[in-house]
């Protein structure tokens, strides 16, 4: 798993997120606010269509995580990978890949940052997303 | 006045069996079933029958087996809470007198290994977000930080579970297995080891359900709970892909339990035996706080007092559970009731729960299906 370079693959799904600057894309209902990821044209509380798609924000802390050792079925990358879900000040948790120099250490609480990441290789590779954990001094 | 009766049930032992489809099996469950109800298949007005993976006309191709009878035939689908969802669908055919005597089979032949589910869209499944496991470990590592669970409380749930499936031949796995080997088995989704996690297998269970009024010594079905998971809960079997921050949000599992409790008029210390979705040992430790069984946090030491043992006050999972007999999904939902009438009739010889009169099954599913049915002897 790499951070992405300059020649970016295909996103792995259109509209997950924006690459410059990198941010995953929510949509905020713009009748009562609501957050949700990813965008859609529906809002889940009040079911309104007018919803905005917007960047979420790029620092969070991890609310909860697993370590994933098999390869699932369909999975495009290297095993093991962090998954977890990460919980954004604006009151927001989302589904995202962890990454870490040691993915070992990671732990509930710790502050992650927003990143594009390749998964697969060659005409196969995607690009997707992942919170990093930040490195603790 | 007039009962929904668990007039006869039957089991085709869940395992892996080669060369034989989930039809046959779903076939010898229900013919025990009708044999232990003293009915013949004639005498059946309508058929549910659960399951996830057997395809088109699953329940028509059980009564095609039986011989094709004409009579009114669904199949239900509702994951890990099939069998459970087909029972509260025979209850209510059964309350509003459109039928005298339900048959219910609940099936499934799975693949080995981590579910490959439709369930999830195909961009989750290439980015490694679709585990169903993954999200049972969430649960569980979440309520170690919040509560302080040990991974040797979640060993002990493995281990009890296998304590009690010595004694049931109808389970996959029925040896004793050590904490120190629970915890000393591979890790597959920290924090949950090998011996955690429940195996995807096959099997069939089956239940005759006659509305009439309930003789001395036989079991009743008293409640139901059919509830799913909200947006507001961030980790579930819903498998959100996101949800709302903060905390204090109702589990599914204490939603569905609320229903039959308050309606019954029977509370969580009524409980006589308890057969609870244990796909892995956090969740069998979160569902003892969520049915009402300790308080919320208290599931690891209720684990480790004993409790929840065979012997103690309240013995969860006296079959083995899901973590010994494997779950075929569709047919779990009616093994656990297999079970649980059969604790209420007194027939399950070395791990039967004495005088048990009051029992509740549990079972909590993708999509954040969640189903309770709430069992009474007579």
């Amino acid at each position: 798993m790499k951070t992405a370079a300059a020649s970016l693959p295909p996103a792995v799904q259109p509209g997950l997120f924006a690459t410059a600057p990198a941010t995953l894309l929510g949509g905020r209902c713009e009748a009562c606010g609501t957050l949700r990821f990813p965008h859609r044209n529906l809002c889940p509380r009040c079911q309104s269509t007018q919803v905005a798609a917007v960047p979420l924000s790029r620092h969070g802390t991890v609310y909860t995580y697993t370590i994933v050792r098999s390869k699932p079925p369909g999975y495009l990358g290297a095993v093991p990978y962090a998954f977890g879900l990460v919980e954004l000040p604006e009151g927001l948790r989302v589904a995202s890949t962890l990454t870490a120099h040691d993915l070992e250490t990671i732990a509930v609480g710790d502050k992650v940052e927003f990143e594009l990441i390749t998964l697969g290789e060659g005409d196969h590779a995607v690009l997707s997303y992942a919170y990093r954990r930040r490195e603790k001094r | 006045m007039s009962d929904v009766v668990l007039r006869g049930v039957g089991m085709h032992p869940f395992g892996r069996f080669d060369g034989k489809s989930a039809i046959e099996m779903g076939c010898d469950a229900a013919r025990e079933a009708l044999a232990d109800a003293g009915l013949a298949w004639k005498d059946i007005d309508a058929l549910y029958c659960g399951h996830m993976y057997a395809g088109t006309g699953a329940g028509h191709k059980i009564a095609t087996l039986l011989g094709a009878s004409g009579l009114p035939i669904v199949n239900v689908e509702n994951a890990c809470s099939s069998g459970g969802t087909a029972i509260v669908m025979a209850r209510h055919a059964l309350a509003s007198r459109e039928y005298e005597n339900v048959l219910v089979v609940g099936i499934e032949k799975m693949p080995r290994g981590f579910m490959d589910m439709d369930y999830f869209e195909p961009w989750r499944q290439r980015i490694g977000h679709a585990v169903n496991p993954a999200q049972f470990a969430f649960a569980i590592r979440r309520h170690m930080h919040e509560y302080g669970i040990t991974e040797r409380q979640l060993a002990l749930v493995a281990e009890k579970n296998h304590a009690h499936s010595v004694h049931n031949d109808r389970a996959m796995y029925r040896k004793p297995i050590g904490v120190e080997e629970v915890l000393a088995s591979r890790m597959i989704v920290d924090p949950l080891r090998l011996l955690m996690l429940c195996t995807p297998n096959e099997g069939a269970a089956a239940a005759v359900l006659t509305h009439r009024a309930v003789a001395s010594g036989e079991v009743r079905l008293i409640g139901h709970g059919l509830k799913t998971a909200t947006r507001r809960q961030s980790i579930g079997e819903h498998m959100p892909t996101d949800a709302p921050a903060g905390d204090g949000v109702e589990s599914v599992t204490r939603r569905a339990a609320a229903q039959p409790y308050e309606r019954a008029g029977v509370g969580p210390d009524d409980l006589d035996v308890v057969e609870l979705q244990d796909t892995d040992s956090g969740t069998e430790i979160i569902a003892t706080e969520e049915l009402g069984l300790c308080a919320r946090g208290e599931g690891g030491r209720l684990v480790e007092s004993g409790a929840t043992r065979l012997g103690g006050r309240t013995p969860v999972n006296p079959s083995g559970g899901l973590l010994s007999k494997g779950e075929p999904v569709g047919a779990s939902g009616l093994g656990q009731v297999f079970e649980i009438v059969n604790q209420l009739r007194g027939r399950c010889g070395p791990r039967q729960v004495p005088d048990a009169r009051i029992g509740l099954t549990h079972t909590l599913g993708a999509g954040g299906n969640c189903c309770t049915l709430l069992f009474e002897r007579c």
